[in-house]
């Protein structure tokens, strides 16, 4: 009886032990009801459809990503269970679960393909590939012109968003062509009582944009440059155009120009300064209109979105026109990859772009579409001053020459803008940032580092 | 056979406990010990390569490093300090056994039922400077020249973290030094206060020395606590900003989240023998000096 007894505990704590150590087979959360099906490929259990999608909680939070993904899959049959990795997690989570074989079947990201291991993600095709455009395509392929990520997201751009309203009032009349302009501009409306730019410092991706719209123009026909800083010949901080830029950056903060609180102020912060007027200009991507409209929908209309003009010569501005702001990519080695690939096919195809662009408005990553995507009022205003003006990406993911030559050399850079206007010196920020991307150079075993 | 039987009976029952120490501990901590000289990172997975003592160099020249180091033991000794004083003033406090008293205990202990992360969360919102509890609070009662942005100001950043770790786990040290004066017998008491002794004097010559054996296990545990501090940090300020309150932790998990994993390992390499260290040092000094009862 004793030894049986002892069997049996014996065999139950294994048990437990394997259970624990086995794969758990709930999702995160998000996952839809699964619908009720014919079919016959790619499913967990008989009769059913269903895909893994991994994405980061700031696309899962939003919930308008979701919504379009569900709609489609649903369209098609198909159930989706959602596995939501923190932002600040998903490259190595990503990377991780890859390595590991277990990072489901889609992944929904914007991570560049150095970042992503790419080695684990399948090769797409399909009529959607020949109509991504010229700036994102690149994105997409690898170095043997394999498409490892389909392109969703609009091709966003960056700038200031602008209260019409805070503007007349301070007399403050666009177009403003240059630096000496916009700090003119900026004690206008300081002596009319606002806040001329606001910062929300406490999420560090926000502040960096100030100088993403701002710096590729340093890197642009300057291939020397590129070649100095890629071999480690050159530090950011010897480069004269750089530490202006910064300098002009830093000066918003000296001068008064920025709200009190801009190191506890959060985006919400920002969006409610904004749209009540509070404050006139912040610096944000496009897609920001989606969630300004459903929180502030008769504000909207008040509002409008510039390029960043901190450059001293109006001949080095240009609007920033980014590439896809996230992408689709199936996993290598998933259980399901014929049914991922049609669902990625499915979700990049007229209608499903369609469904995706009514909910998220913007400029679709594809060209010779049969179909008019919603793009949002602030697409449309970037696209006018691009008529007047160059168009340039963030300097991380500008090609050069045809190549993303700084594509390894992005270095936290969030972090470094958020440490400056934290109280980093200008010669200290770019120190922070040469560190971090010579750190980054040093592990992908690049040469001089 | 039986004797065969009975000899490896217990060893059985351990083997589950055994494998799982084995799997999540023993080997995990070996593998992390070896890739702490390797640069292996997310970028070649599979390609680790042996770096030698480059990781711990890098590690030691490296500013924010350092600033970790100092923002690690500044927690640690303020919350060691905070936590055993404040832990023990309380168990004074509710040492009696009332009604009110047992309300009470609960009251302080029931902090340590929430998630460090939740409390990091709750106490953002109060240090928020704008619509924060504590800036409204001070400027309700003519306090407003005090009011500051708590966690992102140089002076107050981790004091703030400091204090939030304070109100959520005092508590726990209470009750550690509730066990060990109720411990105490009676009859000690009664004879110091026959031969005349004060209320201070008992608490100097019985009850600190008796408690002894309560402290080291307090002391311990704070070390170990405040050494691996994380949620605390991470939930509030992230290291930032400019990785200003970066802790050991935080800097590990930065290193980590970066893709850094050879040197991640040697990060927590550093910080398993500085816990180790010190916690046996520690306990080596107090148990010299607890008092059998």
């Amino acid at each position: 009886m004793k030894k049986a007894l002892a069997w049996i505990l014996a065999a139950a704590m294994t048990t437990a032990l394997l259970a624990g150590c086995g794969q758990g087979g709930t999702p995160a959360s998000g996952s839809s009801p699964a619908p009720a099906s014919d079919n016959t490929s790619g499913s967990t259990a008989a009769g059913e459809r269903t895909l893994t999608v991994t994405m980061s909680s700031g696309d899962f939070g939003a919930g308008l990503i979701t919504q379009a993904l569900e709609t489609v899959a649903a369209n098609n049959n198909i159930t989706l269970e959602f596995e939501v990795v923190p932002d600040d997690q998903m490259i190595t989570v990503t990377n991780t679960k890859l390595s590991t074989g277990n990072a489901g079947d889609v992944i929904v990201h914007n991570l560049g393909l150095t970042d992503i291991s790419a080695k684990d993600l399948a090769p797409l095709e399909g009529e959607w590939v020949d109509k991504i455009t010229s700036t994102t395509y690149p994105m997409c392929v690898d170095e043997s012109g394999n498409v490892l990520k389909a392109p969703l997201g609009g091709e966003s751009n960056m700038g200031f968003l602008y209260n019409k309203k805070v503007l007349e009032e301070a007399g403050v009349t666009l177009p403003i062509n240059n630096y000496g302009e916009f700090i003119a501009a900026c004690q206008k409306i300081k002596d009319a009582g606002k806040t001329p730019v606001y910062i929300s410092n406490q999420e560090s991706w926000t502040a960096q944009i100030l100088l993403l719209c701002t710096m590729t123009s340093v890197f642009d026909g300057n291939p020397e440059l590129i070649q100095q800083l890629t071999t480690n010949q050159i530090k950011p901080v010897d480069v004269p155009e750089l530490v202006t830029l910064f300098e002009n950056a830093l000066s918003l903060k000296e001068l008064g120009y920025i709200n009190e609180d801009y190191m506890s102020a959060t985006n919400d912060m920002a969006f409610e300064a904004l749209a009540n007027g509070d404050c006139a200009f912040y610096a944000q991507m496009d897609s920001a209109y989606s969630s300004l409209n459903d929180f502030y929908p008769d504000q909207i209309g008040d509002l409008g979105m510039m390029y960043i003009p901190l450059w001293n010569d109006a001949a080095d501005g240009y609007v920033l026109f980014g590439t896809a702001t996230n992408y689709l990519s199936v996993v290598g080695a998933s259980e399901n990859l014929d049914l991922a690939k049609e669902f990625v096919n499915a979700m990049v195809s007229e209608d499903g772009l369609t469904v995706y662009y009514d909910l998220i408005p913007g400029t679709a990553p594809y060209t010779d579409l049969s179909v008019e995507l919603n793009a949002n009022a602030f697409n449309r205003e970037m696209r006018e001053y691009a008529e007047s003006w160059p168009s340039l990406r963030e300097f991380n993911n500008a090609l050069y020459d045809g190549v993303p030559a700084l594509g390894n050399f992005y270095g936290a850079f969030s972090e470094q803008i958020q440490g400056m206007f934290s109280g980093l010196t200008v010669e200290e920020t770019l120190n922070a940032w040469y560190d971090a991307y010579s750190a980054d150079a040093k592990a992908l075993r690049l040469e001089g580092f | 056979m039986k004797k065969l039987e009975q000899k490896y009976y217990a060893k059985w029952m351990v083997l589950p406990a055994l494998i799982l120490f084995m799997v999540f501990f023993i080997i995990p901590n070996c593998a992390s010990f070896v890739m702490g000289f390797t640069d292996w990172s997310l970028f070649f997975f599979d390609d680790p390569r042996w770096c030698g003592f480059d990781n711990f160099i890098r590690l030691f020249g490296e500013k924010n490093f350092w600033v970790a180091v100092k923002n690690t033991f500044y927690f640690a000794i303020v919350t060691v300090i905070g936590k055993n004083v404040f832990g023990f003033l309380l168990a004074l406090l509710v040492q009696k056994q009332t009604r009110y008293n047992t309300f009470l205990r609960a009251a302080f202990f029931m902090p340590i039922t929430i998630s460090a992360l939740v409390v990091a969360i709750i106490f953002v919102s109060i240090y928020n400077p704008t619509y924060g509890l504590l800036n409204k609070l001070l400027s309700a009662v003519g306090l407003e020249s005090l009011t500051c942005d708590w966690l992102y100001t140089k002076g107050t950043s981790m004091n703030a973290i400091c204090a939030m770790e304070l109100w959520q786990q005092t508590g726990y040290t209470m009750c550690i030094c509730l066990a060990g004066l109720q411990a105490i017998p009676n009859e000690y008491f009664e004879a110091a206060r026959i031969d005349g002794a004060s209320r201070w004097q008992q608490i100097r010559y019985i009850t600190l020395p008796l408690m002894a054996q309560s402290f080291t296990v307090s002391i311990m545990l704070s070390i170990i606590a405040g050494i691996k501090v994380f949620a605390q940090v991470y939930g509030t300020t992230n290291g930032g900003p400019a990785d200003s309150t970066h802790v050991l932790a935080t800097f590990l998990y930065k290193s980590f989240g970066n893709g850094y994993l050879g040197y991640s390992s040697a990060v927590g390499l550093f910080m398993t023998v500085l816990i180790g260290v010190l916690t046996f040092g520690v306990v080596a000094v107090l148990r010299k000096r607890e008092v059998e009862m």
